[in-house]
């Protein structure tokens, strides 16, 4: 059955996808991002018309809304041979691995029609109001405040680290519509238009340079009622559920070693550190520390790939997920870290470099990416929360006394 | 690919191991075992063949059952988490280089001549006009091996050849871990030549590490659980340790590490190349090692006493990361 199902899709990326875009992407997870970005070239254009018509812009989605109502064995068939092929998806973002989910689970029958379509056709790109400056690990409180005014809630405060804010067409935002009760039963989910008044975005510089992340003022905008999503404070429930969403797609693509600039698409640690440092009659690296550390790395990189393998298969097979997305996400982060640390040893001096004359620009990118890679055991959750939600949850260890 | 899962009937044989084991291999078995100076548990051996356990990997036609590596390792992983002193592991080795040995016999490969080396070419043992002379190092399951099947030099070639065991000299090593090891010397001793050579050797070598690289994680599987029920119950400031954000932590990265040694043995297991071989290996003995290291630790003052189980898993691991 699935095995036809292969055969058929392979005649069909024979066929379909553009051979320019062959063996572009190491991982499936880049490509498009809808909304206001623009195609890279014509074949990518075209390799989104073909897979919208299929409905295989949202593979497993209903087709209702224009999916294409993959099984999930047939998805991950699907994921396998564009990876195989080195394809990109031809659409990626927030709204078909998180907001879109949600709204099949949660939406009303006319949030699904008037946001699931577009999220399918790439017409709307959608960012994450989440984490607020002083709502970071303690995402419930925060402060963001929703007000009632009739049929519509008037919303004042400030998001932060909201990825593509300054792009993106609407948001979907954490707002506090009580005080009342724990923290957590006063907070709604709510989906807002960026263009409406009194939003504006400033874009955060990091460490390793421009950024994705912004940052969102909110004064006074007005945004209808009907765009909460689930029980007017009954918010946490959904935000919660995405962040599973969230977690484990963050987890995978850091595993995968992250997005690399077009610099490092092949990047591979140890044809780098044999190009550099030269190879012994052995055929290992000729320096034998940078040769440790790089067979621990490919070690502990194929067990997580393992790890992430079983996860697949065990939901695949029915089996109840366990707690591998946390997991992922943990050492996804701790592995990418060691990568650019280990290029950094192998580069030495020739990697110090931030721009310029003197430095390939190969090896800027890896500086940058060694200093952008201190982020991934922060972002999407620190790894101390991580570490906090396995202790409790997973190994059942008594909860703590400040927490 | 296969699933990095088990199927139903691996469920079915790891449930059956460990109710088994449950009753029959008590760690207090292990303690009176070491006290009267026996490496390994005959009764409970007595009892795997009886189940029939041995004759898992052995082919069909043989008189096995004709079940791979996946299920050596299922049961593997429940002798390793009770410390099960059998020759479990060694069947593999028959059933690779050896199927007519005989189901619940032990044939025990003696292939290493160096403390460090590894290297199944590195070989000094020679075999001239049918006799073999050689020392090999630290033979597994050395004291019930019924014969050996040792690596040795013929001309410039390195064959397998099958010594019987009361034409070898054994030297028992008491090791840290008390279980079954010896060096054996071969002196002139009558060797039947057996079908392949250094690429057999190599195979069976991958073949057993997978079926120990099992007992491993079983192993470190047991030790973490012993020291998470310890963090919940150990009451110190008036609060159970294990509700300690630092100890939590701690035991968090023992869990993630355990989980990834259960990839690579499920990997390994199913598709033993020398690499997924190799990887199991070599991350499961670092991990057992890392997990008890750390099992002590969190114990305390207690977990260097004698009389807590934590001690026995970490001179097991110390076998398995060294050894």
């Amino acid at each position: 059955m699935s095995e036809a199902f292969r055969a058929e899709l392979r005649a069909w990326l024979a066929e379909r996808a553009p051979a320019s875009l062959h063996h572009t992407t190491t991982t499936p997870f880049q490509g498009y991002w809808g909304g206001r970005s623009q195609f890279r070239t014509d074949d990518e254009r075209r390799w989104f018309d073909v897979c919208l018509e299929r409905g295989w812009t949202a593979p497993t989605w209903p087709r209702a809304y224009g999916g294409g109502e993959m099984t999930a064995a047939e998805h991950r068939i699907w994921r396998e041979e564009l990876t195989a092929l080195g394809m990109p998806l031809p659409l990626v973002g927030l709204g078909l691995t998180m907001l879109g989910p949600i709204l099949l689970a949660y939406g009303t029958d006319a949030q699904k029609a008037a946001h699931v379509p577009g999220i399918v056709q790439g017409t709307c790109w959608w960012c994450q109001g989440y984490s607020e400056p002083s709502a970071g690990s303690d995402l419930a409180s925060l402060r963001t405040r929703a007000a009632r005014d009739g049929d519509v809630f008037v919303v004042d405060g400030q998001k932060i680290w909201t990825s593509h804010a300054d792009q993106a067409d609407w948001i979907f935002l954490l707002v506090r519509t009580s005080d009342q009760g724990p923290r957590q039963a006063g907070i709604s989910f709510l989906l807002c238009d960026m263009r409406s008044p009194g939003i504006s975005v400033r874009p955060i510089e990091l460490i390793s340079g421009a950024s994705p992340f912004c940052e969102v003022f909110l004064e006074g905008v007005r945004v209808p009622a009907e765009n909460v999503v689930g029980e007017v404070n009954g918010g946490w429930k959904v935000a919660k559920a995405l962040l599973g969403h969230e977690r484990e797609m963050v987890g995978e693509s850091i595993a995968a070693g992250g997005a690399r600039p077009d610099a490092l698409r092949d990047y591979a640690l140890r044809a780098h550190a044999e190009a550099v440092c030269g190879v012994d009659d052995r055929g290992a690296v000729a320096d034998p520390l940078i040769e440790a550390d790089v067979a621990r790395f490919e070690r502990d990189e194929a067990c997580l790939r393992l790890l992430i393998r079983r996860h697949n298969d065990r939901t695949r097979l029915g089996h109840h997920p366990g707690p591998e997305a946390s997991i992922a996400k943990i050492l996804g982060a701790e592995l990418n870290q060691r990568r650019w640390e280990i290029a950094l040893r192998v580069g030495g001096l020739d990697t110090l470099g931030w721009e310029g004359a003197g430095f390939a620009h190969r090896d800027t990118v890896i500086a940058r990416h060694w200093l952008r890679s201190r982020g991934n055991s922060i972002e999407g959750g620190t790894s101390e929360i991580q570490r906090d939600i396995l202790a409790r949850h997973v190994l059942n260890l008594p909860k703590g006394v400040a927490r | 690919m296969s699933p990095l899962v088990w199927t139903e009937e691996q469920e079915l044989l790891a449930q059956s191991a460990r109710d088994v084991l449950g009753g029959a291999a008590p760690l207090a078995g292990l303690r009176a075992r070491r006290a009267a100076g026996l490496v390994q548990d005959a009764p409970l051996w007595a009892q795997l063949v009886e189940l029939g356990w041995p004759a898992i990997p052995v082919p069909e036609a043989q008189g096995g059952l004709g079940l791979g590596l996946p299920e050596v390792a299922v049961v593997m992983e429940a002798l390793g988490a009770h410390l099960a002193a059998t020759p479990m592991a060694s069947t593999v080795v028959a059933a690779r280089l050896d199927p007519d040995f005989g189901v619940g016999r032990v044939l025990a490969l003696a292939w290493r001549e160096h403390a460090r080396d590894r290297d199944p070419a590195r070989v000094a043992s020679r075999v001239e006009d049918g006799r073999l002379w050689g020392t090999k190092r630290a033979v597994l399951d050395a004291s019930v091996a019924d014969a050996f099947v040792v690596s040795a030099r013929v001309g410039s070639e390195i064959g397998l050849f099958r010594v019987a065991a009361s034409d070898a000299q054994r030297t028992p090593l008491a090791r840290v871990d008390g279980r079954d090891a010896a060096d054996v010397r071969f002196d002139g001793a009558p060797a039947e030549p057996l079908l392949g050579g250094l690429e057999a050797l190599g195979e069976a070598l991958d073949h057993l590490a997978v079926a120990l690289a099992a007992e491993h994680l079983g192993g470190m599987q047991a030790v973490l659980d012993r020291t998470l029920a310890w963090l919940r119950e150990r009451v110190q400031f008036g609060v159970p340790i294990g509700s300690f954000q630092a100890l939590q932590h701690r035991a968090v990265d023992l869990f993630m590490q355990v989980e990834l040694c259960r990839g690579a043995v499920l990997q390994a297991s199913r598709e033993p190349t020398h690499a997924w071989a190799e990887l199991a290996r070599i991350k499961c003995g670092e991990v057992y090692l890392q997990v008890a290291k750390e099992a002590v630790q969190l114990h305390g003052g207690i977990g260097m006493a004698d009389e807590c189980d934590v001690g026995l898993f970490l001179k097991r691991a110390m076998v398995a990361a060294f050894g």
